[in-house]
């Protein structure tokens, strides 16, 4: 054959979604019947969702890239819901784990190659991975009211050492006016920066050394007598020199109002400069990439921002838990936790599962004896594999399992041949009829191979007597070796004997 | 040639039953163990679907086998089932010319064919200049288990000739004293009346105007308008400047000028006229003018040898400049009296025109081929496009004829329309 029967082209259109359909189908009667219908319908659209995800974040548009961010995040809530509703039992979850991938894997491999995803699907993981990590801590510090803390009780402390002397309130309006001296100069030249329109001029500003030697020195020796016992004495002697006036002053200088006045007014010359310096601090951690890494973590920073809101709604764990029922997980974990970090550090933890099982999937087909062809296809055929045995090990029927199992190789069947067909002809020629033909046929298989397997279980098994498990262990590598043998003496001759005529 | 081929679809149902068995028996699971006969169900189908053997009629047909350049051609291929089975996936890749390009439909089909049946498909593809053959067209038959396929090779022989004649081209009238194919204002030797004089006593007598005489009584002699050959310099402008295409899989400037030039000295050299070539670039070359078969091969050979330009660069920007005294001063010292040049460039930059009006002012009449490279894809394109226009406006306002050929139209055509436009 000539090199004009390769053609760069991506899997068609009618096996791949029958792919799609068919692991769906199967792992949603799998689960359902097993008695997990929510948990599978969430881990279904999770995968589903999740395939979807790594489609848009492998477009070039910064649109598309936003989107599949948002719905990578959306995935990932889909899971932790359904991992949360689970009985925590580990047959239980690893099948609603292989549901997922299942689903995800063929979803994914139908509608882009796995290999041009896995990067930037990686990216946008890690991206929105760290998103939530740090919406975690936000809304863990928010949950325990550690801002609220610190706030009060700096507010307390210091308008305790105001009402101790009034020589702690006349250092502290020192230090206040300094502070408002040396902000004043940098929010002014920050507001200027702040400008990307700007001149490229530069402006002075107060800086601590600007400041004379002699003011740091008169207040360190004033912070020193405040620290001894005793020594706030001289200045209670200079304002007892003055009569009344020295009390009038000794009341305004240890008033919370106009400290409090003054500390708003150093707030608001600290912001700009602030402003500025983590505008700079971006620039110069995300440079001309900035957009591109946003967009990848525009899903978790969206996430934790709803979250965050959401849960500061009063009311609104009680309202979780009164959902889920005194005697549910969730109930104890947002007792111990909350709702905001619980939410946000369950998408951590799946975003991190994820991004760990892409690595291994990538290392998996790495390997020199496991072949790349329709790799995505052949992942989700071994995970739903998983997930039949997991549902036979559970309380799944057994058609359910055999369903399962049959879909396990109609799924890799279907998404080789359209992953095969795409390579040889493109999706500008019309495949649909020639797919149909070769998908129903192995639907068929299938759908025999599961009353085959239905009617044995139904007639041979009640027949089955108890056998000692050496003997069936023995029987099965008797079987093995058969099996072995047979498909041997079925292949000689018949494999890559090429005979041109 | 027919191949084929098997494959180990459904071993993967043998793996699946055994690793399905093999946890039921450990596990100790009757459902699970018995999930190995769906695996064995589709060995089973693996070993029950045979390979087809199917053998196929191919032809193939063009709406117009030899169309002008950038016309578009229609493909119709025919496949039907030879053979005596049903062939449930057929898949049949056309073999397109490598550089012929599909703008319409596919030249990939694929279907199920019963025993005798046939399928048509048709694409549209878009002729380019020169000679094309069809490849063989591959057909692929697979069984329904797809664990077996035939490839088969059909020959179908399909030629796709588009026409590269230049037709005539409009020289000018500087002419050596040779009769060729050029009309002059010289009277003389020829077919067309010119016109008549006075009778000279050294006049063949079948010149004579014999009726004007019978008329008036006055012997006068008829001129005809004398036609000459040329001695014409195709100087080809071969500078990094010029290498610059419309679309990336198009070709440059400097590929076209050579296509060009080959058709115009291939053309000039039937007609009589003493040819030579020069490169006007960075690697100079020159052919001195000369007639025949050898200075046609010479010619071609000195355009192949000359550099080929793999990677055209779109032209988005702008251009630098170069000495370009230096290379019309090393051209006139070669270029012999009375030569007229034809000069293919596709006026890149202002150099082109200032080269022009030096060898115009030195004697020779030059006549400028100019490809037009240039399109609107873009902002940078279309400013491009913009200069290009004005230095060609600069170059007929300095008394310089230009015919502007854009790759989409056949030489041919640019030639008629320069010459309508010249009254040649």
């Amino acid at each position: 054959m000539s090199d004009a029967y390769g053609f760069d082209g991506s899997r068609t259109a009618f096996a791949s979604k029958t792919a799609v359909v068919v692991a769906a189908v199967a792992a949603s009667v799998l689960g359902v019947s097993a008695g997990y219908a929510v948990q599978t319908l969430l881990a279904v659209v999770g995968g589903v969702t999740f395939g979807f995800a790594a489609r848009d974040v492998s477009e070039d548009g910064l649109r598309d890239r936003v989107r599949g961010s948002s719905l990578l995040v959306l995935a990932a809530v889909f899971v932790v819901a359904a991992l949360a509703l689970e009985k925590a039992n580990a047959v239980d979850a690893v099948l609603v784990g292989a549901i997922v991938a299942t689903t995800s894997a063929t979803t994914l491999a139908a509608l882009v190659d796995p290999d041009d995803a896995i990067k930037p699907v990686f990216a946008a993981l890690s991206r929105s991975f760290v998103a939530t990590v740090l919406g975690t801590l936000l809304a863990a510090a928010l949950y325990a009211n550690v801002f609220t803390a610190l706030v009060v009780g700096s507010w307390t402390l210091f308008a305790m050492a105001l009402a101790s002397t009034a020589m702690a309130g006349f250092v502290a309006l020192q230090v206040e006016f300094l502070l408002v001296g040396l902000l004043a100069g940098r929010a002014a030249r920050a507001a200027e920066r702040l400008d990307p329109s700007r001149t490229a001029s530069d402006s002075e500003v107060v800086g601590v050394t600007d400041v004379p030697k002699a003011v740091w020195l008169l207040l360190a020796v004033q912070v020193l007598l405040l620290a001894f016992p005793g020594g706030a004495w001289p200045f209670r002697f200079l304002l007892s020199l003055v009569g009344p006036a020295g009390s009038i002053a000794a009341t305004v200088v240890s008033s919370v109002y106009l400290h409090g006045a003054v500390l708003l007014l150093v707030a608001v010359l600290a912001l700009l400069p602030l402003a500025a310096f983590v505008r700079r601090s971006a620039v110069a951690v995300f440079g001309n990439r900035a957009p591109k890494t946003l967009a990848f973590a525009s899903g978790g920073v969206g996430l934790t921002a709803i979250v965050v809101l959401v849960t500061s709604v009063p009311g609104f764990d009680s309202f979780v838990t009164w959902l889920a029922g005194p005697e549910s997980t969730v109930t104890s974990v947002v007792d111990a936790y909350g709702v905001g970090p619980a939410v946000l550090g369950g998408v951590s933890g799946v975003l991190l599962v994820l991004g760990v099982g892409l690595f291994f999937y990538r290392a998996a087909f790495g390997l020199p004896f496991v072949p790349e062809h329709a790799s995505g296809f052949a992942f989700a055929a071994a995970t739903l594999f998983v997930a039949a045995v997991a549902g036979a090990f559970g309380d799944a029927p057994a058609p359910a399992v055999f369903l399962a199992m049959a879909a396990t190789l109609a799924v890799w069947d279907a998404g080789e041949y359209a992953v095969t067909f795409g390579s040889e002809l493109g999706q500008a020629a019309s495949t649909r009829s020639v797919e149909a033909v070769h998908v129903f046929a192995t639907l068929a298989v299938g759908a025999l191979a599961v009353v085959v397997a239905s009617l044995a279980t139904h007639f041979f098994v009640p027949a089955m007597t108890a056998v000692p498990r050496n003997r069936a262990l023995t029987a099965l590598g008797l079987f093995a070796v058969a099996l072995v043998a047979f498909a041997y003496l079925a292949n000689t001759g018949g494999e890559d004997d090429a005979t041109p005529e | 040639m027919t191949d084929v081929i098997r494959n180990d679809r459904w071993q993967g149902g043998l793996l699946v039953a055994l690793v399905a068995g093999a946890l039921g028996l450990v596990g100790n699971n009757t459902v699970l163990f018995m999930s190995a006969a769906v695996g064995l169900v589709y060995a089973a189908y693996g070993y029950a679907t045979s390979p087809v053997e199917a053998s196929f009629a191919v032809s193939r047909s063009l709406s117009d086998d030899s169309p002008t350049a950038g016309q578009d051609v229609e493909v119709t291929v025919t496949v039907r089932n030879a053979s005596d089975a049903l062939v449930p996936d057929v898949r049949v890749v056309d073999g397109v010319p490598d550089r012929i390009g599909v703008v319409e439909g596919s030249p990939r089909h694929a279907t199920t064919l019963a025993a005798g049946e046939s399928t048509t498909f048709s694409y549209t593809i878009r002729a380019r200049r020169g000679r094309h053959e069809f490849d063989d067209t591959q057909v692929v038959a697979r069984n329904v288990s797809g664990d077996a396929e035939t490839r088969t090779t059909a020959t179908a022989t399909s030629t796709l000739s588009v026409n590269a004649d230049v037709g005539d081209v409009p020289l000018a009238q500087q002419t050596v004293p040779q009769t060729g194919m050029v009309p002059t204002d010289v009277g003389g030797e020829g077919v067309e009346f010119y016109q008549s004089r006075d009778y000279h006593h050294s006049d063949p007598m079948n010149r004579v105007d014999w009726k004007r005489y019978a008329r008036t009584r006055e012997l006068t002699t008829v001129e005809f308008r004398e036609e000459r050959a040329a001695n014409v310099v195709v100087l080809v402008d071969v500078r990094d400047e010029c290498r610059v295409s419309r679309r990336e899989d198009e070709p440059d400037a400097v590929t076209l000028s050579k296509f060009a030039a080959a058709r115009l000295v291939s053309h000039l050299l039937e007609e009589g006229n003493r040819v030579g070539l020069a490169f006007y670039g960075y690697d100079s070359e020159y052919v001195p003018p000369g007639v025949g078969d050898g200075q046609a091969v010479r010619i071609r050979n000195a355009l192949d040898a000359s550099t080929e330009s793999s990677f055209p660069v779109v032209t988005d920007g702008g251009f630098r400049t170069y000495d370009t005294d230096r290379r019309v001063d090393w051209l006139r010292r070669r270029l012999p009296d009375g030569a007229q040049v034809q000069f293919v460039s596709a006026v890149p930059d202002d150099e082109p025109a200032a080269a022009a009006r030096r060898l115009q002012a030195s004697g020779h009449e030059v006549r400028v081929l100019a490809p037009d490279v240039t399109s609107t894809n873009t902002a940078g394109s279309t400013i491009d496009r913009i200069q290009w226009l004005d230095r060609v406006g600069e170059l007929r306002e300095a008394g310089v004829k230009v015919v502007a050929w854009s790759p989409d139209e056949p030489l041919r055509s640019a030639f008629d329309r320069a010459r309508r436009r010249w009254g040649q």
